[in-house]
């Protein structure tokens, strides 16, 4: 079902890059780069979108009975369910949950009557990423498309002048379009500057080498026993080029040898060259792939080189290849935002479903919380202080990873922790609740119902460092840097889910499964501070770190063998079939 | 360090044995004696084990850090108040200094920089009071200056070293002495722990821009903001 035509894409869509979080300490002389917020001033109006313009959108489908794909959901992943971890594959997903074959070939020749194409579609039957021009969709969907300007960014988008609606012919078949208006809801906005002096993480005591790393989260014990990834595969999606060049200097300067080479997977007709070469998505799609190796050093990483508005494009096709059974994306925007526009609530419809479906086959999508602390509307309008989720971190079946500072000694062992958050600049770890969606079954256990509790899902689940103090070693563009964030944070814990799934693995197990029921039934049944740090200190501007789950470092950070070792005995003790 | 020398274990003369009874009662002393060491034992395990529930963590009061933090910087300590923190020796240098307060400056000729940190005992004065004198002071240089809650350098959770406090952004043009000579931001936090109230201001006057000043503003005082300790 998956059909590859290049297409490219020419603006980079409505979720950009939030969490992106390349921020490296740099001396008052280092030149200050960075983004400038953008404001909430109305677009410039630059006339019709031409005609023969190419434009590529989604047609978000339907999903017949959705009660019980989130019951599903629910079941294979309740210990207390005889369907528990017995995961369908992407095609049993897309048949049993999506349209039928029928409703399928009826929207694929709706496409080509209308002089359109399916660029690509995927067996769980999420969405068709459709192509065509601004002529012919203006005449599928009665509409005009527009040319706009955002006044602060000078980024050029279309929108359609109304809202687009789903033709009769599509009925039961179509739910939504997403991906006409493609007005970034955010935009990057990093500080990347190579640290001067920093040659090799070897020579600076404050840098998180994968050595100290391993020491200050307890888990060289388990490469020590011989397990750093081996066999593991991680998929990293996001927009930025990645240089082989840089990853092996990276390697070569962290001490690690013989990593494997990244392999490169492009979703559709990838980001456009813009998209793809800005500082901010190389920075950010480096620091993914080196943060992981750092953790797993001898797993294989696939890079899924997708645009941001693609994400669930993305997720579809990792679930589709069946390669990774731990995904990590560090982008967001405000949830808020997006429920509030036709077409971006369309989109997050259809990554809301791709990550669901990606649960209902075993595969684990970690997202980080995001940057501005709990207020992520303020990263693209200056005025917006409300206090709001982050997508698609919040969505119910995400391992969102939050972040901290860490206070070590110079040999990398761990000393205290806080969540992180700059009061002078309005930064922190993301948190807090989730708009719409309600909590899943396993979200429970101390401190997760508390007085801010309303039913939706809470996030984060997990942290991990993202203060850029104590932050990341990475090599960038050549340059040796110090980075951070929760951009940070969410591939840390993707590099060790990977070593968990070896363990399970070496245990006799198939592996972790969907692996956040595990984590908080895991954490509910242990003592505080023995399979995680419990960070009690700082907070994300509005909610306190507290003792048990809260809202800016949800669990804690991992106390890595421990944690390791306790998630083995649980799977042990609650067999359920094997996970695929 | 010097040791005393153990003391003698007690002269038993030989052929002395104690009692059938007297062997009983050390039997039960013994008995007696291992219960209590079991249960002092237990109940300094329990209170080990409960130590996540400190008191420094308990609902709507600050919680503190138990250990003594890992450098970072450079640690500056108020001999007089003990209230400490560390700061970044490539950004900052301290001006000057006393047993309560340092003033500390970003070593650069391109603009004007002043990061001050001053303590006082609780009784003394309330951190509301203390953002208001600090205002009041740099008032003095600051002209025109103002809260300025619609900039985007805002304080929207003003904290001190993880305790919630007080304080906002300023703006104004600083005086030179012949004249306002070029636009100033400063922020102001204050926060205390019950004992001890610090007030943290940073002063940044030249022709920066938005994105200057958060760079500066994260970058000479996140450490600071990190690492103090109240005690």
């Amino acid at each position: 079902m998956r059909r590859r035509i290049a297409v490219r894409r020419r603006r980079r869509g409505l979720v950009c890059v939030l969490a992106l979080a390349v921020i490296v300490a740099s001396a008052p002389t280092a030149a200050a780069a960075s983004g400038t917020a953008r404001g909430s001033t109305s677009p410039r109006i630059l006339g019709a979108t031409p005609g023969d313009a190419p434009v590529e959108f989604d047609l978000v489908l339907d999903v017949p009975d959705e009660a019980e794909l989130h019951a599903f959901v629910a079941r294979v992943n309740d210990p207390k369910s005889p369907d528990y971890h017995r995961y369908l594959t992407p095609d049993e997903i897309g048949r049993r949950f999506g349209i039928s074959d029928a409703a399928l070939t009826r929207v694929e020749s709706w496409v080509t009557s209308m002089g359109m194409h399916v660029v690509e579609g995927y067996p769980q039957r999420t969405s068709l990423r459709v192509a065509g021009t601004a002529a012919t969709v203006n005449r599928a969907f009665h509409v005009q498309l527009i040319d706009r300007m955002d006044p602060a960014t000078h980024e050029r988008y279309h929108a359609p002048r109304g809202d687009a609606a789903v033709p009769r012919a599509l009925a039961g078949a179509v739910d939504a379009i997403a991906g006409l208006d493609t007005r970034p809801l955010d935009h990057l906005a990093p500080r990347v500057a190579p640290r001067a002096g920093l040659s090799s993480c070897q020579s600076d005591p404050q840098c998180y080498s994968p050595e100290r790393l391993a020491r200050t989260f307890d888990f060289a014990g388990i490469h020590a026993d011989g397990m750093q990834g081996q066999g593991e595969t991680v998929a990293v999606i996001m927009d930025g080029k990645v240089s082989d060049q840089d990853i092996d200097q990276w390697a070569t300067s962290a001490g690690l040898a013989n990593v494997e080479p990244v392999k490169r997977i492009t979703v559709g007709g990838g980001p456009d060259a813009d998209e793809a070469n800005s500082a901010e998505s190389i920075a950010e799609g480096t620091m993914d792939v080196e943060t992981v190796l750092a953790v797993a050093p001898k797993a294989q990483v696939l890079y899924y080189f997708a645009p941001l508005d693609a994400f669930g494009d993305a997720v579809d096709a990792v679930v589709q290849d069946k390669a990774a059974n731990v995904v990590t994306y560090s982008a967001g925007a405000c949830d808020e935002a997006r429920l509030s526009n036709p077409d971006a609530r369309s989109a997050r419809t259809r990554d809301a479903r791709a990550v669901e479906k990606a649960a209902g086959v075993g595969v684990n999508v970690l997202v980080s919380s995001g940057d501005s602390g709990a207020y992520t509307c303020s990263r693209s309008n200056p005025d917006d202080w409300r206090v709001t989720g982050t997508s698609p971190s919040d969505f119910p079946y995400t391992l969102s990873v939050g972040g901290t500072f860490v206070e070590r000694r110079p040999d990398g062992t761990y000393v205290d922790e806080a969540a992180w958050e700059w009061p002078f600049a309005n930064a922190g770890t993301g948190g807090g609740l989730n708009p719409v969606d309600d909590r899943p079954a396993w979200q429970r256990g101390p401190g997760v119902d508390n007085a801010s509790s309303n039913g939706k899902r809470q996030f984060p689940d997990v942290a991990a460092p993202a203060d850029p103090l104590s932050g990341w070693y990475i090599v960038v563009n050549g340059k040796p840097s110090e980075a951070g964030g929760t951009s940070a944070s969410s591939p840390f814990w993707a590099g060790l889910l990977a070593l968990y799934d070896e363990m399970a693995k070496r245990a006799g197990m198939q592996g972790i499964g969907l692996v956040a029921p595990t984590l908080y039934a895991v954490a509910a049944a242990a003592e505080p501070d023995t399979v995680f740090h419990d960070v009690v200190r700082g907070g994300n501007l509005f909610y306190e770190a507290t003792p048990g789950w809260d809202y800016a470092t949800g669990l804690g950070t991992p106390i890595g063998s421990k944690l390791g070792a306790a998630i083995v005995e649980y799977l042990k003790a609650h067999p359920g079939a094997p996970t695929t | 360090m010097t040791t005393a020398p153990a003391a003698a274990p007690p002269y038993v003369p030989a052929g002395t044995t104690p009692s059938r009874i007297g062997r009983w009662k050390i039997v039960l002393f013994a008995l007696v004696g291992l219960a209590i060491v079991v249960v002092v034992a237990n109940v300094v395990v329990l209170i080990g084990r409960s130590g996540p529930a400190q008191p420094d963590c308990q609902p709507d009061q600050a919680c503190l850090p138990q250990r003594e933090p890992a450098a970072l910087g450079q640690r500056w300590t108020s001999s007089e108040l003990g209230f400490s923190f560390e700061y970044p020796p490539d950004w900052l240098q301290v001006v000057s200094q006393d047993g309560r307060s340092v003033h500390l400056q970003i070593p650069t000729n391109s603009f004007e920089s002043e990061l001050w940190v001053s303590g006082v005992p609780a009784s003394e004065a309330s951190v509301d009071q203390l953002v208001q004198q600090r205002r009041d002071a740099l008032a003095q240089r600051v002209v025109g200056l103002q809260e300025d809650n619609d900039s985007p350098d805002r304080i929207v959770s003003p904290s001190l070293g993880y305790v919630h406090g007080v304080g906002g952004s300023y703006s104004g043009t600083l005086d030179s002495g012949s004249g306002p000579s070029a636009p100033a931001t400063v922020a102001i936090i204050a926060a205390g722990d019950g004992k001890v109230n610090v007030v943290l201001s940073l002063l940044l006057a030249g022709n920066l821009d938005h994105s200057h000043i958060q760079n500066y503003r994260i970058g000479s005082s996140r450490l600071v903001l990190n690492t103090m300790r109240w005690r």
